[in-house]
């Protein structure tokens, strides 16, 4: 193979932006996604209300609120990340350093 | 395609920087690839090796390089000690810090140092990505063409999260930091074992900023095993949980408030592995004693289940882009919840702990590595069988009146999901014991490969090309055989420079297939110069891990996984050729040579190249693999660079111009059983092109 490259090859020599990019969506459908997650949330807020209020068997009572406790972890891990994901899209916005 | 980055600022000129490697007791030859890939940066820069182990071999090859050493008296306060103690005896204003197996691209600073025109800017951080794509958080699919990384979601969705709201952190890695902001907190704080996020953390309440590069600069080691998994895991697991306790993000003082839930949210993370047991015990508990720890009408619960899970799922997918996949993640939640029980005790620790250093390398998977999960895999499917009797025999009430309740099936569902994954978990882990030393760089390079007969290569050239090669050996497959125990030359035109190798044949293998027979061969180097070495090592870790990176698919998400499956079936299976093929372009006035190439691919519909230079798309062209029924006539589709630091490559698409004769010729030919016979091998490849085309 030869080893001299054509000076087409070599003008498109930049810096390789490589591997940890995310492909960016339309903003249509960012903010669709954005949507779906609140709504998701949403209904989990609903579902532990619900799991607190209606739903622990008191004929086991330690076993019933260590379940919903996980549970109420779940929604508050989701929670943390739907926050963290959602900036994550829109990182870009934030003005260049100077310079 | 938008991509979510920043473009960094150029480096300003003149910056004094130090490059830290630290070490402690990794292989020679790891931190050998590390320090020369640190040397070969191209900002001017001083490069050290902070060896914590104190051997004297570490000294002799650094004094060899032509690099700093600084070993320490004691080993107090481990990495962060090191790291302190190294900021004591250097002097430069930016220091870039390297973990022992992280071998960094030569424009690394380039990239990075820009971002410090900004005078409150402490750290920047880029990801920790990893070479060694057969690892323990490796997932590789499709043939090879797609791959799914564990910690990709953590660079490439949490950590830009962070940093929009300054609250990246420094991952003891592939950061640059300013010395005079460590100076100002009393260098690296040593409270507690994770002493990158407690630091990171002291900065940003000192209102320093911080950070996150979105692009590959380094690429390192992920876990080879299990066993290395577990060890890293408990060390984060634990370190958290020292920072939960000793200084609560919640209630540092000079945070704002995005950053202190950005904090929160990664120390909580290793809460749970706590929450994930109650969920895997749960409905073990109700086959084997019948209590049920909900109460309610069977049909309220489901239909309110049912759209909760599955707008969980959706949202879950949708939000991580590709790096999530509920099915692979789940896999990997099941591996650590074990290790993440026992981080969680250690809020509770009062004795200090021990940082372990995540053993890099080969390595054995212990019993106990997945003890927990076959544990759980057990009482999962007693839990079943038991059920099953001692509701026929009416021993437990399950309360289902004769039929299977929804309970009883929700349950069934829910403690065979659990089983699948229990299993799997057992599988991957003892699946992940690493046999080579030392990892193989998978790095296709044509080449002429000849016999050596007392010290004088003899013989025609054979066309080959390399599989795989690190600098004690290479594997190459072609079209003709070597007996193991031939001594070869085998010349390699690397990145920057052509060397030539001499090895000999250790195993051989062959493949029949429908275009003839491959013969690959394993080679051990012999006599191999250290110039050759590191000149081997460097086109490996700056050419052929990012070149091979961009061949994989990354975090395909899963509406664009859908939409590709239905719009875009593929024209017939792809086949894996992998050899060099002669290429020439059909003008007007006749065929024009353009030398060699590697034919990566074939299917029905054309091939796939590997060149040095590019075609012009709709340029006619031939290609002929010299020794295999191979060749044909198409035009260029595509012609896309794949670039590394050093050069670069361009794989070209090429549909296939007449249809072939018979398109039912290779099931015929599998439905008799007859392979076509291995035609000779064209050593003169002048002549194969003169062969009729089919």
């Amino acid at each position: 193979m030869s080893t001299t490259q054509t000076p087409q090859a070599a003008k498109s020599l930049r810096p390789a932006l490589s591997a940890y990019t995310i492909p960016r969506l339309p903003r249509s459908q960012e903010l669709a996604i954005r949507a779906i997650a609140l709504l998701a949330y949403g209904y989990g807020v609903y579902w532990i209300v619900w799991r607190w209020r209606h739903t622990l068997n008191f004929q086991h009572p330690t076993f019933s609120v260590v379940l919903v406790l996980a549970e109420t972890f779940g929604l508050l891990s989701m929670a943390v990340f739907i926050f963290t994901a959602c900036g994550s899209f829109i990182a870009s916005r934030r003005p260049r350093p100077k310079g | 395609m938008r991509l979510v980055h920043r473009e960094p600022p150029p480096a300003p000129e003149g910056l004094k920087v130090d490059v830290f490697i630290t070490c402690y007791d990794e292989p020679l030859q790891l931190l050998r690839r590390t320090a020369i890939g640190a040397r070969a940066i191209r900002y001017p820069h001083t490069t050290y090796m902070l060896d914590d182990g104190k051997r004297d071999e570490v000294k002799a090859m650094a004094e060899g390089l032509g690099i700093g050493y600084i070993r320490r008296e004691g080993n107090a306060h481990a990495k962060a000690g090191n790291l302190n103690n190294a900021f004591s005896v250097t002097s430069g204003e930016l220091i870039l810090q390297l973990d022992a197996d992280h071998v960094p691209l030569p424009n690394i600073l380039d990239r990075l140092l820009g971002y410090f025109n900004d005078p409150r800017l402490a750290f920047v951080q880029s990801p920790q990505d990893f070479y060694n794509t057969d690892s323990f958080t490796h997932v590789v699919s499709d043939e090879g063409r797609q791959m799914w990384e564990e910690n990709r979601i953590f660079f490439s969705l949490i950590q830009p999260g962070k940093d929009r709201n300054n609250a990246a952190f420094f991952c003891g890695s592939c950061g640059v930091l300013r010395r005079s902001a460590f100076d100002e907190i009393g260098g690296f704080s040593t409270l507690t074992i994770t002493e990158d996020m407690e630091t990171s953390m002291m900065l940003h309440a000192r209102g320093w900023k911080s950070f996150y590069h979105g692009e590959t600069l380094a690429y390192g080691l992920a876990p080879a095993s299990a066993a290395q998994y577990h060890v890293q895991r408990l060390r984060w697991g634990q370190g958290s949980m020292q920072i939960l306790r000793k200084m609560n993000p919640l209630l540092v003082k000079g945070l704002t408030w995005q950053q202190r839930l950005s904090y929160f949210s990664s120390v909580i993370v290793y809460m749970d592995g706590m929450q994930r047991l109650i969920f895997y015990i749960a409905p073990v508990l109700y086959f084997l004693f019948g209590i049920l720890p909900v109460q309610v009408d069977n049909h309220a619960l489901l239909i309110r289940l049912v759209p909760y899970m599955l707008l969980t799922i959706v949202s879950f997918e949708l939000l991580s882009r590709g790096t999530g996949y509920i099915l692979i993640s789940e896999r990997y939640n099941m591996t650590r919840f074990w290790t993440y029980i026992l981080a969680t005790s250690g809020y509770f620790a009062r004795k200090p702990l021990k940082f372990n250093v995540t053993p890099k390398g080969a390595g054995d998977v212990p019993f106990k590595t997945y003890a927990p999960q076959l544990f759980l895999a057990i009482i999962s499917i007693t839990a079943l069988l038991w059920a099953l009797i001692a509701r026929h025999f009416r021993w437990i009430d399950y309360k289902d009146g004769g039929g299977f309740s929804t309970a009883f099936i929700v349950n069934g569902i829910w403690v065979a999901w659990n089983l699948y994954f229990a299993l799997d978990v057992v599988r991957h882990s003892i699946k992940s014991k690493q046999l080579r030393a030392d990892y193989r760089f998978a790095q296709r390079l044509p080449t002429r490969v000849r016999a050596v007969v007392d010290g004088v290569a003899t013989g025609d050239p054979i066309v080959a090309t390399t599989e795989d090669i690190n600098s004690s050996g290479l594997s190459f497959r072609c079209t003709c055989q070597f007996e193991p125990g031939t001594l070869l030359e085998i010349p390699l035109q690397l990145a920057e420079e052509a060397v030539v190798t001499r090895g000999v044949v250790t195993h051989r293998t062959f493949k029949a297939s429908k275009y003839g027979t491959v013969y690959s061969h394993g080679v051990v180097f012999q006599d191999m110069p250290l110039e050759t070495r590191d000149a081997i090592e460097l086109h490996s870790a700056h050419h052929a891990i990012p070149l091979s990176r961009q061949r994989y698919r990354q975090s395909i998400d899963v509406v664009e996984n859908a939409v590709q499956r239905f719009t875009n079936p593929r024209v017939g299976r792809r086949h894996v050729v992998a050899l060099p093929a002669l290429i020439s372009a059909t003008t007007e006035g006749g065929d024009t040579e353009l030398g060699m190439g590697l034919l990566e691919e074939e299917s029905r519909s054309g091939v796939r190249l590997i060149l040095e230079n590019p075609i012009e798309p709709g340029t006619t062209m031939r290609w002929d693999v010299p020794g295999t029924t191979i060749s044909g006539r198409g035009v260029v589709i595509f012609s896309r660079a794949m670039e590394s630091p050093l050069r670069v490559s361009f794989i070209v698409g090429v549909q296939r111009l007449e249809e072939p004769h018979d398109r039912f010729a290779a099931m015929r030919r599998w439905v008799t059983g007859e392979m076509p016979a291995p035609q000779p091998h064209a050593a003169a490849i002048a002549t194969s092109s003169s062969r009729p085309s089919e």
